[in-house]
């Protein structure tokens, strides 16, 4: 393997940790509505 | 016609050679497999999770507008009430693909270059995973235009179905084997880097690569279906199903490789 090669995995590992983490936080990301709070949206909206 | 001499059957000797021939590129490819299929759940797990916990929302949510009279699938989805939750949801379908495609191209790539590796075609691991990725960009995107196509007809037959229950589901049988062309070019264009591989193959060879193939997968499913069904330990059975399907995988790609070397090769 050559210079660049391992540059490239080196690229892989981080994408990878950045995946987990992501993934592993979705929940703060994305936090599920509660049935009531996704009532309360369709309520007020209408 | 001498069925020995086709390129089929000569070449799916010259890969089992190869592959004996480099026992630690057939062991790193398997492990690569492995990887692959344990990550891909890893990190899809989660967001599949969300996907479906949003769906479910939506879904309440618009039998609950619809009871009110309010019809229109697709308008009430986009309309003021729904649209924050229907923008989430695209938005970690969109995060699903895109987590799908670096990982496929990450392992998949690296499993591919091993199998050039095994042929004693070397390429530079920089170069080649560069190209992989570069033309999993197309297919990624023919992948998601499958899953809308498939959405959209699989909810337009279950319409047609409550008029007529027995009617065929002509275009979703179309879809599928659009996809399944879609599979093939795919991996007709892995060995050489090449998007129109498949349709700069003769026909001939592009039958007999995938026939055999086919039947290979066939065979090795058959086996594994079959093993499953063994009164033994469940993990054992995995153990059986790891070491009988990944080196197979590796087979499959040296075989492509090999056979199109007659047709696409660089060198």
């Amino acid at each position: 393997m050559e210079k660049g090669d391992w540059l490239i995995v080196i690229i892989i590992i981080v994408l990878l940790v950045i995946i987990a983490l992501l993934t592993s936080n979705l929940d703060k990301f994305f936090p599920t509505p509660t049935v009531k709070e996704a009532v309360t949206q369709v309520v007020n909206a209408t | 016609m001498n069925l020995s001499k086709t390129i089929a059957v000569t070449e799916i000797i010259n890969s089992l050679q190869l592959i004996k021939k480099n026992p630690f590129w057939l062991v790193t490819s398997a492990i690569t497999d492995g990887l692959f299929i344990l990550a891909l759940g890893f990190f899809t797990g989660p967001v599949k999770e969300k996907i479906t916990e949003h769906a479910v929302l939506i879904s309440n949510q618009l039998s609950t507008l619809m009871a009110q009279e309010k019809t229109g699938l697709l308008k009430l989805m986009f309309g003021p009430e729904l649209s924050p939750m229907t923008g989430k949801l695209a938005l970690i379908m969109l995060m699903l693909f895109a987590i799908t495609y670096l990982v496929y191209s990450a392992f998949q790539g690296t499993a591919w270059w091993m199998a050039k590796n095994i042929t004693e075609q070397k390429t530079p691991y920089k170069e080649y995973l560069l190209g992989f990725a570069k033309i999993n960009l197309v297919w990624i995107a023919v992948y998601i235009l499958y899953k809308i196509l498939n959405f959209i007809l699989a909810l337009r037959y279950k319409i047609i179905q409550k008029f007529s229950p027995t009617s065929p589901d002509i275009a979703g049988n179309i879809l599928l084997i659009l996809f399944i062309l879609a599979i093939i070019a795919a991996y007709m264009s892995y060995p050489y880097l090449k998007i129109k591989s498949l349709f700069k193959t003769p026909f001939k060879i592009t039958a007999q690569l995938i026939g055999l193939s086919a039947v290979i997968y066939l065979v090795t499913d058959f086996i594994l279906t079959n093993t499953n069904k063994l009164p033994i330990d469940y993990s054992i059975k995995i153990i059986i199903g790891i070491i009988i399907l990944m080196p197979v995988f590796t087979l499959l790609r040296v075989y492509a490789i090999r056979v199109l070397s007659h047709v696409h090769a660089r060198n």
